[in-house]
C-alpha cells in the first residue's frame, strides 16, 4: 500500500503552483515559423505633393468622395523600372487615399476653368509602409539571397535589400495593381519620387536601405523618407496594337553588315516592317472595351500621340546611346519596345530562360520628326538576348544568328545559333511627367506670322503628325503590352474555334487576322464583354524559323555548336573569312541552364497547334507531354528537349 | 523523432499489457466496480440473506450512488419485516423524484400502516406461540393483488432467473420458482374472485422472499392489507448506456453506430477542465489543439483548423455555430463537474441529426438538476492558469434545479510575435491571454405529474479567446464573445416529446496582431451581430410487441430550425446587409426490431429541407446487430450524411489582406454550392462478456463527395470591373480587389478507410487501463483532378495510439477519509501532411501549400487527495509533460507544459 503523507502533498502543491506561477509569460515564436509572421522593414515616411486640385464624385454641386489616391511603388534599386530595369513588378505597393491629403474643400469643380485646374496646392502627409522584405541569407551558402546583395563591396558585408521608390498621385482613381494596363500613372496624374535632392535638374532617386532577417529578427524600422510628387504626367498610356503590316522575324535573319547607319537601320525594318498603331479610342468597339475595363483614353493629340523624347536610363542627364547601333553613335529614344519571349507554364517549369529581342524606333525617323501619329515604325534588332541568369548582372548574352560578322561575335561574350524561335509579347514602354507638351504649328504662327500657310504646314509635318510636340520631362514609365486583359485571357495558347466551331489556334500576324480574331473574339467573350483580340495572344509578334538546316547540334560541343558559318565568318573590316574567337559565358550564368545541356532541340512545329498553317512559320517549344517534356513523380517538370540551346561554353565547362 | 514517439508507445503499451498480465484478481472501474457490488447485493438478498446484501449494496451506492440502490434497500428490508429501514430508504429514493412515485408512496403508506399495526400489537398482550419470524404466505385479505403487481411478480422472477443462469445459482433457480408459483397463484384467484388462505388447502410457496408478503404480525388476521412491492429496479442500475446513437438510451452493444463514451470519472480523473481536449482519448477522434482554448476535432480525418464537419450537443442540444460551422469549446457555458459523460458517435448521423453531422456527433451529458453533490473548486497553476466555478444542486419534492457558474483564463503557449518585434503589434486586447471566459448555468426541472416532466434553462458564456483562421497573421481573435442557449422540453410517460431552444452568438472577430500601417487594422475586425438559432423539435417513441419474442420501437420526429446571422464578413456587395436569414425543416423516423434479444435491425431516414438546395436532402442509415451472446455484439451499418455550407461558405464577403497594402483578395461565397456527402460502411464487433476484460474492433470504408473548400484565387477579368461587385476599389479599405477566393465544390471524390482497435481492463480494485489504437488512409477516388496539392493532404494521423492508467485508491484512514487517485494518459500519433492556403502574391492571391506535421507524442498526469470522504480533494494535474515542443496543426501554437493545482469541496 502506497504511503502518502498529506502534508508533504500539500506542499508540494503549493510550492509547484507557486514556483511556476512566478514564470507564466509564453516564449515568442521563433520569426517565420508556424503562424509567426516573418520580420519584416517598415517604413515611416512622408508625401509632399504639388499639383492641381482633386477630383471628386458629385452628387449636383456637392462633392461626395476624393477621387484617387497617391501610389508609391517600391523597386529594387539595381533593377527599376525600363529603360534601366527588366520591366518586373514593383517589389512593393503602397496606396495612400486621397482623404489623407484633402478635404472634400479641395475639390476641384467638375465645370472647373483652366485658372483653377492649373492652380498648384501642396499638401502632405504621412505613411507607414509595412511589410516590406528584408534581406536573408541562402542557407546553402550563406550568400546573400537574390535579389539582395552585400552592402558595399566587402564580400563579407551585410546583406542589404536596396530599394528606390518611385510613385504618383492617380488623380483620376484607375489606377489598378493587377490590371497591367492600368497599373501605371496615366495622363492627368502627378508623379514622383523618393530623392536625394529634388532641387537639381535631374533628381537622382534615393537609396532606401534595409537589413537582413538575421540582422533584424524584430524587424527594422527606417524612418525619414520624403517622397515628392509634383511632375504633372503629360501623356496617355500608349495603347497600340501591331499594325497589319508587320511580318514575323526569322530566326536567321542578321545584323545587315552595311557601314551606313541609315541603310542599315533601313535594311533592319524591311525584315519584319513593325509598326505599332494607336487604337482610335473613339471607335464604338473601343469605347465598349474601355469602359468594361473602367478606363477613359483620351484622345486628345496633345497626349494620345508617340511623342520621342529622349531616353537617359541611366539618370546622368545625358542621352544614352542606342542599344544596337550606339556603336555608330545613334541616340536612343522613346517609345522604348521590348520584345519578350512567351514561355508556356510548362517552359517556365522546365527552367527555359527568357530571351528578349531588342526593337527600337527608327533613329532615322526620329532624326526630325518628335511626335507621331497614330502609326510608329520599329526596328527590329536580329538579336537575342538571352538572360541565362536572372540573379547576376550581366547575365543577358546575344544571340546572333549564323552568318554575323565576325566583329559581332567576338566583340562581347555572345552565343551563335539560329534565334530564339516563338511568340514574343511586345511591350511598349514611354510616357512623359513634367514635360511642356505645345502646339507647334500654332507657335510657329505666332512666332513667324510670316510663314505662309503651306511653308508652315511643311515645317510642322516635318516635325510633328499632329501639330503637337512635347519638351522637358521625366520618363513616367507609362507602358502598354499585348497580350493584356483587354484582348481574349487565355494567357498563352488561346482556344479559338474555326469555322466549323471545332477548337484551333491561330497564327500570330496571319496575314487575314480579322476572321480568325472575330473567332476569337466570340471564344473568349462568354460574359458580354467585347474584348479586342489584337489585344491577346493573337496580337503577339513572331520568331519563326523558315529553314531548319542551320540548326545548331546540340551534341557538338565545339565552337558555334558545329555550325560552320558560325566557326568561320566574315570579318567586316577586310572581308576575309576567318576562325572566330569566341569569348566564354562568365561560368556564373551558366548554372540555370546547365540542365538544358545535352538536350536535343525540340522539333519545329507550326505556330499553330493545328495544321493548316504550313511550314514556313514554325516555332519550337515545349509542347508535346511525353515528346518535349516529362511530368516527375513530385511534379516537376523534366524537359526533354529546348527550343534553344544554351550557350555553348557554358555546356562545355569553361 | 517518429521512431523515439513509437519506442515511448511501444514500452508504455508493454508496461500496460505486463500490468494486465500480472493482475489475476478482477475488478473494475467506478461504474463496473458498483456494478458487480450491485449485483453481488441482489444476488444474497434473493438467496435470503439480507444483511451481506444491504451491505453489498451499500457499497455499490458509495462508490456511485445511484437511486435504484435505494429502492432495492428498502424493499429488502420491507420483506425481512425491518420496516423502520424500508421506510427510511425509500423516503430517500423517494427524494430523487423517481418516475414511479407514486408507486412508491403507496408502498411507504403501506409500511407505515405495518408500523402502526406492529405498535398497536405491541401494546397486546404477548401472545405466546405467535412466531418471530413466519415463512412469507399468501395473504387471505382483500384487496388482492392488482394485474400490475402481478406482472411485477413475474419481472422479478425472471430477473432472477436470468442472474441464476449467469451465477448457475440452483438457490437462485428455486427461488425464481417459488415467485412464479406465487404470481401464478396469485392470478388464480384473482380469476376465481375467491379468497383464499392457507388453511384451504392451496399449496404455500416455500420460500418467497420477495413479491406479496405477508406481514407476520398480520397474517392470518385480516387485520391490514397485504404488502405488495413491484419489482425490483435492476434495469439499468450501473448499466453503461448511450442515447447519441439512436436518441433513445441503449446499450453500446446495440447501438447502431460506432459509439464511445468519456464517463464523469475518465474526465475528473483526467484533470482536464478544458473537457473538449478528453475526447483524444477516444479511438478514431482526430483532435488538436492550436492554442488553449482552440481545440478542434474531427472523426475519421477531415479535420479542418476551424472543423465544421462534427457537432456538438449538450443534452441532445447543438451548440453548432452554423454561421462559420463548428464551435468554440470555450464558448460552451459548462463546467466540467456538471458534465456526466460524454457520448461520441464515431461516423456519419445525419439519418438521426440531419446536417453537419458528418463525421460523428459529440452528446455532453450534463447531470440532471438535483443530482450529484454541490461543489465549489479552485485552481491555480503556471502559464497564468487560474480557474474559479461552483454549482449547486437540489431537489425540492417535485422540483430540483442546479445552478453553475465560474471563471477561467490562461495564457497562450507560444505568442506569436514577441514584445520586442517593431513591424508587428498586437491588436488583440491580451496578446499574452490565450482566452478568458465567465460562465453561468442554470437548469430546472419540474415533474408536473406521473406523466410529465417540464426542463428547462439558461446558460451564458462570455469571454475571449483565440483561433486559427485564413489570416494574413492567421491568428485571429474573438472578443466579448457571447454564447447563450436558452431551452425548454416537455417530457411525457406516452412517448411524445418536444423541446425548443434558442442559440445567440455575438463577438467581435478580427486579427489578433497587426502589421504596423497594414490593412489587418480597423477595417479588419469585424462585429458579430449576432447569430440566433431557434430550434424547434417534436418527436413521438412507441415501442410495442408483434410477436412473442419480437419488439418494435418507433422513433419519429419533425423539427424546424430558424437561422438568422448578422455579420460584416457577410456583407452583400450591393445591398450592403449583413443579415442572412434561413429556414429549415426537418423529418425523421427510425425503426428497432429485436427479435429475441439475438439480432436487432434499425432502420432510419431523415429527410431535410435546405433553403439553397432546390431538393431534400434525404439521410437513410441501416443497421444490424447480432448478439452471439447477451454481452457481445457484431454490427453493420451502412448510412449517408451531409454537411450543409456554412454561412461563410454561402455568404461571405471577406477582404484578406495580402503582403501589399492596399491590395486585397476577397473570400467570396457561393450560395449554390452543393452540401458535403459521405456515405459510409462500417463492420464493428464489441465485447463485454466479463467485469475486467473489454474490447471493440471497428472497420469503416467511407467515400466523400463534393467536399467544400476555398479554391485558389481567380484574378479579376475586364468584365468584372463592369459586372462584379466585389471588383471595384474598396474606399473603406483602401484597397484594390486582387481577385476572389471563391468557396467551391471540390471535384475529386475522395475515400477513406480505417480500422480502431480498443481494449479496457480492469485488473486489481480501482485500476483501471485502456488502449486503443487507430489506422486510417484518405485517398483520390479515380483519376479526376483536385486541386494542386490536395491530392498530399492528409488532415489526420494514418496511426493514432491512445493509452491510459487510472488507481483510485480506497479509503486510507477512517478517521480523515483519506484517499487518492492517480491517472496517467498517453497519446502518440504519426506524422501528418496538411495542405494549408497560404497568401502567394506570385501567384497571384492564394496557394495550397503542404505543411508537414511531425509525429508527435503527449502525456498528460493527475494526482488527487480526497478527504472525509471525497468531500474535500487537493489535486495536481500536469500536461504534455514530455514536453517534445511539438504543435499539433502545423501553424498551431508549440504546445508548452503545464501544471495547475486544484482544490475542490464537495458536499
Amino acid at each position: 500500500m502506497l504511503r502518502f503523507s498529506t502534508h508533504s502533498f500539500l506542499a508540494l502543491t503549493l510550492a509547484a503552483s507557486t514556483a511556476v506561477l512566478g514564470c507564466d509569460l509564453p516564449p515568442d515564436e521563433n520569426p517565420g515559423e508556424a503562424s509567426a509572421p516573418p520580420p519584416s522593414g517598415l517604413l515611416h515616411g512622408g508625401v509632399l505633393y504639388a499639383g492641381p486640385r482633386p477630383n471628386c464624385v458629385y452628387d449636383g454641386d456637392r462633392p461626395t468622395e476624393l477621387i484617387g489616391g497617391v501610389v508609391l511603388l517600391m523597386f529594387f534599386t539595381d533593377n527599376p523600372p525600363p529603360p534601366a530595369g527588366q520591366a518586373t513588378a514593383a517589389s512593393n505597393v503602397l496606396v495612400i487615399p486621397a482623404r489623407e491629403f484633402f478635404s472634400l474643400a479641395d475639390c476641384l469643380p467638375p465645370d472647373a476653368t483652366a485658372e483653377e485646374r492649373a492652380e498648384i496646392v501642396t499638401r502632405a502627409a504621412q505613411f507607414d509602409w509595412p511589410e516590406i522584405t528584408l534581406a536573408s541569407l541562402r542557407r546553402s551558402d550563406g550568400a546573400c539571397a537574390r535579389p539582395f546583395r552585400r552592402d558595399g563591396v566587402d564580400r563579407d558585408g551585410p546583406c542589404i535589400a536596396d530599394y528606390q521608390i518611385r510613385g504618383f498621385m492617380d488623380r483620376d482613381g484607375d489606377w489598378n495593381p493587377f490590371f497591367s494596363v492600368r497599373r501605371l500613372a496615366t495622363e492627368g496624374d502627378v508623379a514622383g519620387g523618393a530623392f536625394v535632392n529634388t532641387s537639381v535638374p535631374v533628381p537622382q532617386f534615393a537609396r532606401i536601405v534595409f537589413g537582413s532577417v538575421e540582422d533584424y529578427p524584430n524587424g527594422q524600422v527606417v524612418s525619414g523618407v520624403a517622397v515628392t510628387l509634383g511632375a504633372y504626367v503629360n501623356t496617355e498610356l500608349p495603347a497600340f496594337e501591331l499594325s497589319g503590316m508587320t511580318r514575323a522575324g526569322r530566326s536567321e535573319d542578321l545584323v545587315p553588315a552595311v557601314s551606313d547607319a541609315a541603310a542599315r537601320e533601313q535594311m533592319i525594318w524591311e525584315q519584319t516592317r513593325m509598326e505599332l498603331r494607336l487604337i482610335d479610342p473613339t471607335s464604338e468597339s473601343w469605347t465598349e472595351t474601355l469602359a468594361a475595363a473602367g478606363m477613359s483614353i483620351d484622345p486628345h493629340p496633345s497626349r494620345f500621340a508617340w511623342f520621342t523624347p529622349p531616353v537617359d536610363a541611366n539618370r546622368d542627364g545625358l542621352q544614352d546611346l542606342h542599344p544596337i547601333l550606339g556603336a555608330a553613335g545613334v541616340l536612343w529614344e522613346h517609345p522604348i519596345v521590348i520584345l519578350r519571349r512567351a514561355r508556356s507554364p510548362i517552359e517556365l517549369a522546365a527552367g527555359i530562360p527568357d530571351a528578349v529581342v531588342i526593337a527600337t524606333v527608327r533613329p532615322t525617323q526620329t532624326g526630325s520628326k518628335h511626335t507621331f501619329a497614330p502609326r510608329i515604325e520599329i526596328g527590329v534588332a536580329p538579336v537575342g538576348a538571352v538572360n541565362l541568369n536572372p540573379a547576376v548582372a550581366g547575365c543577358q548574352v546575344p544571340y546572333l544568328a549564323p552568318g554575323s560578322l565576325v566583329e559581332n561575335l567576338e566583340r562581347i561574350p555572345v552565343d551563335c545559333q539560329e534565334l530564339p524561335t516563338g511568340n514574343y509579347d511586345v511591350n511598349v514602354l514611354t510616357g512623359l511627367a513634367g514635360a511642356r507638351v505645345f502646339n507647334y504649328r500654332e507657335q510657329l504662327m505666332r512666332d513667324q506670322p510670316e510663314l505662309p500657310p503651306n511653308v508652315v504646314d511643311t515645317l510642322v509635318r516635318a516635325q510633328t503628325d499632329n501639330d503637337w510636340l512635347a519638351e522637358g520631362g521625366q520618363f513616367s514609365s507609362q507602358a502598354w503590352s499585348i497580350p493584356n486583359e483587354l484582348g481574349c485571357p487565355d494567357p498563352y495558347r488561346p482556344n479559338g474555334l474555326d469555322q466549323n466551331g471545332n477548337p484551333t489556334t491561330f497564327n500570330q500576324l496571319e496575314e487575314d487576322r480579322t476572321r480568325t480574331c472575330a473567332v476569337v473574339e466570340d471564344r473568349c467573350d462568354p460574359d458580354g464583354t467585347r474584348m479586342q483580340c489584337a489585344q491577346g495572344p493573337a496580337g503577339r509578334w513572331s520568331l519563326v524559323d523558315t529553314d531548319g538546316s542551320n540548326a545548331p547540334d546540340h551534341t557538338d560541343t565545339s565552337d558555334g555548336h558545329g555550325v560552320a558559318a558560325c566557326q568561320m565568318a566574315v570579318r567586316g573590316t577586310d572581308g576575309m573569312t576567318v576562325r572566330v574567337n569566341y569569348m566564354p559565358v562568365n561560368p556564373d550564368c551558366c548554372g540555370p541552364v546547365s540542365h538544358l545541356c545535352n538536350l536535343p532541340l525540340c522539333p519545329l512545329r507550326p505556330n499553330a497547334a493545328l495544321a493548316g498553317s504550313g511550314g514556313v512559320r514554325d516555332i519550337r517549344e515545349l509542347r508535346e507531354p511525353g515528346v518535349d517534356y516529362a511530368v516527375r513523380e513530385d511534379g516537376s517538370i523534366q524537359p526533354l528537349c529546348t527550343p534553344f540551346l544554351p550557350p555553348v561554353s557554358c555546356c562545355r565547362g569553361d | 523523432m517518429k521512431a523515439k514517439i513509437w519506442t515511448r508507445a511501444a514500452g508504455l503499451a508493454l508496461v500496460l499489457g505486463l500490468l494486465g498480465v500480472a493482475s489475476s484478481v478482477a475488478r473494475a472501474d467506478a461504474r463496473t466496480d458498483a456494478r458487480r457490488h450491485f449485483r453481488a447485493g441482489m444476488a444474497l438478498i434473493a438467496e435470503g440473506q439480507v444483511e451481506e446484501g444491504v451491505a453489498e449494496l451499500l457499497q455499490a451506492f458509495e462508490i456511485l450512488p445511484h437511486p435504484n440502490v435505494l429502492y432495492n434497500i428498502g424493499r429488502a428490508y420491507a420483506e425481512s419485516g425491518r420496516y423502520q429501514q424500508a421506510l427510511s430508504y425509500f423516503e430517500r429514493y423517494l427524494d430523487s423524484d423517481p418516475p414511479d412515485r407514486s408507486e412508491v408512496v403507496g408502498f411507504i403508506q403501506a409500511v407505515r400502516a405495518r408500523i402502526a399495526a406492529l405498535e398497536a400489537r405491541s401494546t397486546e398482550p404477548a401472545q405466546p406461540d405467535t412466531p418471530r419470524v413466519v415463512e412469507p404466505q399468501v395473504v387471505d385479505a382483500a384487496p388482492i393483488a392488482s394485474e400490475e403487481e402481478i406482472a411485477a411478480l413475474e419481472d422479478s422472477a425472471t430477473q432472477i432467473d436470468a442472474l441464476a443462469e449467469s451465477t448457475q445459482s440452483d438457490a437462485l433457480r428455486q427461488r425464481a420458482a417459488s415467485l412464479r408459483a406465487v404470481a401464478q397463484a396469485l392470478r388464480e384467484r384473482r380469476s376465481t374472485a375467491s379468497v383464499a388462505s392457507t388453511d384451504t388447502g392451496e399449496p404455500v410457496p416455500p420460500d418467497t422472499g420477495t413479491g406479496p408478503v405477508t406481514d407476520p404480525a398480520a397474517a392470518g388476521t385480516g387485520e391490514a392489507p397485504a404488502l405488495v412491492l413491484g419489482a425490483q429496479r435492476e434495469g439499468d442500475t450501473y448499466e453503461e448506456t448511450v442515447v447519441s446513437s439512436s436518441r433513445a438510451a441503449q446499450s453500446p452493444l446495440e447501438a447502431p453506430n460506432a459509439t464511445s463514451i468519456v464517463t464523469e470519472q475518465d474526465i475528473r480523473l483526467s484533470g482536464l477542465y478544458s473537457f473538449g481536449e478528453t475526447l483524444r482519448r477516444v479511438p478514431g477522434v482526430d483532435l488538436m489543439v492550436t492554442s488553449p482554448n482552440n481545440v478542434q476535432f474531427s472523426v475519421r480525418g477531415l479535420n479542418q483548423r476551424l472543423n465544421n464537419r462534427a457537432i456538438v450537443l449538450i443534452d441532445g442540444r447543438s451548440v453548432y455555430l452554423d454561421f462559420v460551422g463548428g464551435q468554440f469549446w470555450s464558448m460552451i457555458p459548462l463546467n466540467a463537474e456538471d458534465i456526466e459523460r460524454i457520448e461520441v458517435i464515431r461516423g456519419p448521423a445525419s439519418a438521426l441529426y440531419g446536417a453537419d453531422a458528418f463525421t460523428g456527433v459529440v452528446n455532453i451529458m450534463t447531470r440532471q438538476p438535483g443530482e450529484g453533490r454541490s461543489y465549489v473548486s479552485a485552481g491555480i497553476g503556471n502559464a497564468g492558469q487560474q480557474r474559479v466555478v461552483a454549482g449547486v444542486s437540489q431537489r425540492i419534492d417535485r422540483f430540483r434545479f442546479r445552478l453553475s457558474g465560474g471563471y477561467e483564463t490562461a495564457n497562450q503557449y507560444s505568442r506569436m510575435v514577441g514584445a520586442d518585434r517593431v513591424d508587428v503589434q498586437p491588436f488583440a486586447r491580451n496578446a499574452t491571454q490565450a482566452y478568458n471566459r465567465t460562465i453561468f448555468n442554470a437548469e430546472a426541472q419540474l415533474r408536473a405529474s406521473d406523466d410529465i416532466s417540464i426542463r428547462g434553462g439558461a446558460a451564458v458564456a462570455n469571454g475571449d479567446g483565440t483561433f486559427q483562421g485564413l489570416s494574413r497573421l492567421r491568428e485571429m481573435n474573438l472578443e466579448d464573445a457571447l454564447f447563450a442557449q436558452t431551452f425548454l422540453q416537455v417530457n411525457t410517460s406516452f412517448g411524445l416529446s418536444g423541446r425548443v431552444f434558442w442559440n445567440r452568438f455575438t463577438a467581435t472577430a478580427g486579427p489578433s496582431h497587426v502589421r504596423d500601417g497594414g490593412l489587418e487594422g480597423g477595417g479588419q475586425r469585424m462585429n458579430i451581430e449576432r447569430q440566433d438559432i431557434v430550434d424547434t423539435e417534436i418527436v413521438y417513441t412507441n415501442s410495442f410487441t408483434i410477436a412473442p419474442g419480437i419488439e418494435n420501437q418507433i422513433i419519429g420526429g419533425i423539427g424546424y430550425r430558424f437561422k438568422e446571422i448578422g455579420w460584416d464578413w457577410l456583407a452583400n456587395p450591393v445591398t450592403g446587409s449583413t443579415f442572412h436569414t434561413q429556414h429549415h425543416g426537418n423529418l425523421f423516423l427510425q425503426d428497432t426490431l429485436r427479435i429475441e434479444d439475438v439480432v436487432q435491425i434499425v432502420l432510419s431516414a431523415r429527410g431535410d429541407l435546405h433553403p439553397l438546395f432546390p431538393e431534400p436532402q434525404i439521410s437513410p442509415r441501416g443497421s444490424v446487430v447480432i448478439h452471439p451472446t447477451p454481452r457481445q455484439s457484431i454490427r453493420v451499418s451502412a448510412g449517408t450524411a451531409f454537411r450543409s455550407p456554412t454561412f461563410v461558405e454561402s455568404y461571405a464577403n471577406v477582404p484578406n489582406p495580402t503582403p501589399l497594402r492596399g491590395v486585397t483578395a476577397f473570400g467570396v461565397g457561393d450560395p449554390t454550392l452543393n452540401p458535403e456527402r459521405i456515405v459510409s460502411v462500417e463492420l464493428g464487433y464489441m465485447l463485454q462478456e466479463f467485469d475486467f476484460f473489454a474490447l471493440e474492433l471497428t472497420g469503416y470504408y467511407n467515400l466523400v463527395f463534393d467536399q467544400i473548400l476555398l479554391s485558389e484565387n481567380t484574378a479579376y477579368r475586364i468584365w468584372d470591373h463592369q459586372n462584379n461587385p466585389y471588383a471595384r476599389y474598396n474606399p473603406d479599405l483602401a484597397a484594390f480587389p486582387l481577385g476572389q477566393l471563391r468557396f467551391a465544390n471540390e471535384a475529386a471524390d475522395f475515400q477513406q478507410i480505417g480500422g480502431e482497435l480498443g481494449v479496457r481492463v480492469f485488473p486489481v480494485t480501482g485500476l483501471d487501463i485502456y488502449a486503443n489504437y487507430a489506422i486510417h488512409e484518405t485517398l483520390v477516388l479515380g483519376t479526376a483532378q483536385t486541386l494542386e496539392g490536395r491530392e498530399l493532404d492528409q488532415r489526420t494521423s494514418a496511426h493514432k495510439f491512445n493509452a491510459g492508467i487510472q488507481y483510485r485508491s480506497p479509503q486510507l484512514d477512517q478517521a480523515t477519509g483519506l484517499g487518492f487517485d492517480l491517472a496517467a494518459d498517453f497519446h502518440v500519433v504519426s506524422d501528418q501532411v496538411w495542405v494549408e492556403q497560404v497568401i502567394d502574391t506570385e501567384r497571384g492571391g492564394t496557394a495550397f501549400v503542404p505543411f508537414e506535421l511531425p509525429a508527435y507524442a503527449l502525456l498528460n498526469a493527475r494526482i488527487g487527495i480526497r478527504f472525509l470522504g471525497d468531500q474535500i480533494e487537493l489535486a495536481a494535474t500536469g500536461t504534455n509533460l514530455l514536453m517534445d515542443g511539438h504543435r499539433q496543426h502545423p501553424l498551431g501554437q508549440r504546445v508548452d507544459r503545464r501544471f495547475m493545482g486544484h482544490i475542490t469541496i464537495r458536499y
